[in-house]
């Protein structure tokens, strides 16, 4: 045979013999150079409306495009090495049968050749297949209006090409090497040589448990949104130190400590459970972690931004007491200063004539400003730091009207108390520069009075006061001389009329309304709910898109190394099991053990996940009060409707992955 | 009584597509007494393995049967037949076949786990075994640590720690060097002076000139058998080695 051929030939005949192992990686390849295309080709989508809320699906997508480039270049890598490792003794029988390393490395050549092209090629025809079907999810999420036709974006492909050929080149070079420095008959060994039993890392262990219980610890303890926002990365870093750790050594440990029970160990279902587990983990330890990372991801990432999609309406709801809203911000100490009841007449006035009824609904006065508590008293900042939280002060009259409640009557220097997430207090002193200090006693908590739910998008905590008609001057006073000229701007009153909102139109209301005779005010600001709206859903809709998005990529990896596990550790058991049989095991006892096993070591990610995001979940409800979500309740339906859905899914890949598994111990 | 007995095997296999039969066993018929160690010898292809797999209750034979204390083998039934061949039957291997996740001690206490003895009455069971096999300071250790020979010594402690009727061992010395097969077959020397029924299948005329009688096999069946009696190892290995001259050879053997 002409040799030129031979090569190229042989590597076509490696990757399909291998296929059990090749199969899914080159599914894998295009499943991520589809996605890779999609968001590529979405974030260059062609003739988008130049307002801003069509930016943001260029953002989404840009996010998108460097998450899945990163997960491509690191997720591809462990699954190439891990391939290489269970063909190093096929690599080391062609170099003791006489092909020369260059050979190999012509047959491993041409086998990234026809991955690259296969994996290239059928993943941007994939992807454009989806293109279309993703556009219109993420439209239908972002609640645009405008559905895109079919396009083929040139640069998209060109751009997966390079990510892809580039991964796949980068692998090829690792494992050229891998040969390189490795003799044939080590190659040959490699695979027969004898497992050793794991051996206890104290210190990994040890490191697991801090890093683990660190991570929980400031999820627990994260009080404020702002910290909850800076320190999120560093609890999640410990919480997979901690994850990698548990499943590589403390898990070990725990086996020993079972096997050096001898009542325990010595009971038939144990015996051969514990041994077999010890054994697993450590071959298994890094996937198992591997898995539950990423499913700790697709969980997080789906149920926090499914929570944040479906309470959108809830927080339009808090910000729209009526579908128009004005917001005024004023200095009270002008000459002539702001009329709230003017303006309210003027709107509802200036719409009838144009033939829009505009009824006003609500109106409230809020003054607002940014304190750093410190020795014990709460003294007010112009800007906003880490540290900071806000106060929202409002008179008994507008919170009843915010609420619908009784207006309660409170005496000067009393004040009804509510605060998002700060922890209830008696006492609030306020310490105003030069000015005396204000102190402030809370009324004893009474069921009459519901939290105000109120608009105040704040990474930071809000204290919301409720105090007399006195106190509130007092505060207004007080703060204006401590910020000076900052602090006459920051009484804020906001206006809510219902209307036909078919009929307006806010940017043109703001410039062709006639405002005289309402004072002096320093910014105006009108909306509608909807408009309001449409900026929302193409925030939440595209973080949901993202995450539904990304959860499906992230799903696919813990999918294929959960069958590669399968897979392997099938091989493994094999012979394990001939043997057990042979000494007198029965083949239902072989069964049940192999069972019991599988169970534990397949579930074990999982649970350790859920515990993962149930430590999470205060985390996140904190960090989903910066998207103004402030529904405990409906984030926790979210989280745990994820984790069903994913339970379900997981559980079907058991099953399926499982039967690969008994097929190889059976033969 | 015979403890074995074994009458007219014959064993047929058909290739996977129907189309060749291979006859494995002709007519295969030998008993064997209780306390007594056997040889069986044949070139391969002779059907040893065959006869070892059906003995251990592996395999089926086509026809003919096999008794083992008087009960046929054919008559057990198949939910209970791993827990026949733990009690009755020890099995020792060319490839040791020792798990790596078990310790030494964990491997020999396997068929004992098996059966659900308590871990005191194992351990009583286990000291003095591991002091007659001289194993008793490796037990903590993992097969992968320890020799050939003393992976196999183990292996014949976990055929030897239930007090089986009989011990089966398939090449017992293939896979060892000349000084542990040695040590291996007066060991069995030793055991088999205690009692113990020993059937070995083997290739190596020095291990069969251990045993007491020593059955050949040719072509499916029994051709040959030759009785140690008074004779000395070393006499028994000469006569040994003359009739596989004489079977190689393909004439008659004349005793």
């Amino acid at each position: 045979m002409n040799k030129g051929r031979f090569y190229p030939r042989m590597a076509l005949v490696n990757l399909a013999r291998n296929g059990q192992f090749y199969i899914p990686y080159l599914l894998t390849v295009m499943g991520t150079a589809a996605a890779y295309y999609i968001t590529l080709a979405l974030a260059a989508t062609p003739d988008l409306p130049q307002t801003s809320r069509y930016s943001y699906l260029t953002m989404f997508m840009s996010i998108g495009t460097f998450v899945i480039a990163v997960f491509a270049v690191i997720f591809l890598t462990y699954t190439n090495s891990f391939l290489m490792k269970r063909r190093k003794r096929e690599l080391g029988l062609y170099n003791v049968l006489g092909m020369g390393k260059r050979h190999i490395a012509i047959v491993l050549g041409c086998e990234t050749l026809y991955t690259a092209f296969a994996g290239i090629i059928g993943g941007a025809a994939l992807g454009m297949l989806l293109q279309k079907l993703a556009m219109l999810l993420l439209c239908r999420m972002m609640r645009m209006d405008i559905v895109y036709g079919f396009y083929v974006s040139d640069s998209a492909i060109v751009g997966t090409a390079i990510l892809f050929g580039v991964i796949l080149l980068f692998n090829l070079l690792l494992n050229l090497h891998r040969i390189h420095v490795q003799n044939p008959m080590e190659l040959l060994r490699e695979s027969s040589a004898g497992e050793r039993e794991p051996k206890t890392r104290w210190p990994l262990a040890v490191i697991g448990v801090a890093a683990l219980g660190a991570g929980y610890a400031i999820a627990v303890t994260t009080r404020s949104a702002m910290m909850a926002l800076g320190m999120y990365f560093i609890a999640v870093l410990l919480v997979i130190i901690g994850t990698y750790c548990l499943f590589t050594s403390v898990s070990i440990a725990v086996l020993k400590a079972l096997r050096a029970n001898k009542k325990f160990y010595y009971q038939t279902d144990h015996f051969i459970g514990v041994s077999g587990m010890l054994y697993r983990m450590k071959r298994n330890a890094v996937g198992l972690a591997n898995i539950c990372i990423l499913s700790t991801m697709v969980l997080v990432m789906v149920s926090g931004t499914l929570s944040l999609y479906l309470g959108s309406e809830a927080a339009l709801d808090e910000q729209f007491a009526g579908n128009l809203r004005a917001e005024v911000r004023y200095d009270p100490a002008e000459e002539t200063p702001f009329d709230s009841a003017a303006l309210s007449a003027i709107v509802s006035k200036q719409l009838e004539q144009r033939g829009v009824s505009a009824a006003p609904v609500a109106a409230y006065r809020y003054l607002s400003f940014n304190v750093n508590e410190e020795q014990g008293a709460l003294e007010v900042k112009k800007y906003l730091s880490g540290s900071s939280s806000m106060v929202c002060a409002m008179t008994p009259s507008d919170y009843a009207a915010i609420t619908g409640a009784e207006t309660p009557s409170l005496a000067d220097g009393q004040m009804l108390l509510f605060t998002d997430g700060a922890g209830q207090r008696r006492n609030l002193t306020f310490r105003f520069a030069e000015a005396t200090d204000v102190t402030l006693t809370a009324a004893e908590p009474d069921s009459r009075y519901p939290a105000p739910r109120m608009f105040q998008p704040s990474a930071v905590d809000v204290f919301y006061l409720v105090v007399s008609n006195g106190t509130f001057q007092e505060l207004y006073v007080g703060q204006q001389t401590a910020l000076g000229e900052a602090g006459g701007e920051l009484m804020q009153w906001n206006g809510f009329w219902n209307v036909d909102e078919s009929a307006v139109q806010p940017d043109e209301l703001e410039q062709t309304l006639d405002f005289t005779g309402t004072g002096s005010w320093a910014r105006l600001d009108l909306d509608t709910r909807s408009s309001f709206a449409q900026e929302y859903y193409s925030l939440n809709g595209g973080f949901f898109f993202l995450g539904v998005f990304l959860g499906a990529i992230f799903l696919m990896a813990a999918v294929l190394i959960i069958y590669y596990k399968q897979i392997s550790e099938g091989y493994e058991d094999r012979e394990r099991y001939l043997v057990m049989q042979k000494v007198g095991m029965e083949p239902r006892t072989v069964r049940r053990s192999v069972n019991t096993q599988l169970l534990v070591v397949f579930f074990a990610p999982l649970a350790v996940a859920a515990i993962h995001v149930a430590f999470d979940f205060s985390l996140m409800t904190r960090l989903l009060t910066l998207f103004s979500l402030h529904n405990g309740t409906l984030t926790l339906l979210c989280t745990a409707g994820t984790l069903a859905v994913f339970g379900v899914i997981y559980a079907l890949v058991y099953r399926v992955t499982a039967r690969a598994y008994y097929k190889l111990v059976k033969a | 009584m015979s403890l074995l007995e074994v009458s007219h095997l014959q064993k047929i296999y058909t290739t996977r597509f129907g189309g060749n039969q291979v006859e494995a066993l002709k007519n295969v018929s030998f008993s064997v007494e209780p306390g007594e160690y056997v040889a069986i010898m044949g070139e391969s292809g002779s059907g040893k393995t065959t006869l070892l797999n059906i003995l251990a209750a592996l395999d089926k034979p086509t026809s003919g049967q096999v008794l083992l204390g008087g009960k046929p083998l054919s008559e057990i039934r198949e939910r209970d037949m791993a827990a026949f061949r733990r009690t009755n039957l020890g099995f020792v291997f060319q490839d040791f076949n020792l798990l790596d996740t078990f310790s030494l001690q964990d491997n020999i206490f396997l068929p004992l786990v098996l059966a659900g003895q308590e871990f005191g009455e194992m351990e009583r069971v286990l000291g003095p075994l591991a002091e007659r096999l001289g194993i008793g300071d490796i037990l903590s250790k993992y097969p992968y640590e320890v020799s050939g020979g003393q992976k196999q010594r183990c292996a014949v402690a976990r055929a030897l720690i239930t007090n089986p009727q009989i011990v089966l061992a398939d090449e017992p010395t293939g896979a060892l060097d000349s000084r542990a097969s040695d040590r291996l077959l007066d060991l069995f020397g030793e055991i088999n002076a205690d009692g113990q029924t020993i059937l070995m299948v083997t290739h190596s005329v020095k291990a069969a000139s251990h045993a007491q009688r020593v059955l050949f096999l040719r072509d499916g069946e029994v051709y040959h058998q030759l009785y140690r009696g008074e004779s000395t190892q070393e006499e028994q290995f000469g006569r040994i080695s003359d009739t596989l001259t004489v079977l190689a050879r393909g004439g008659e053997a004349n005793e």
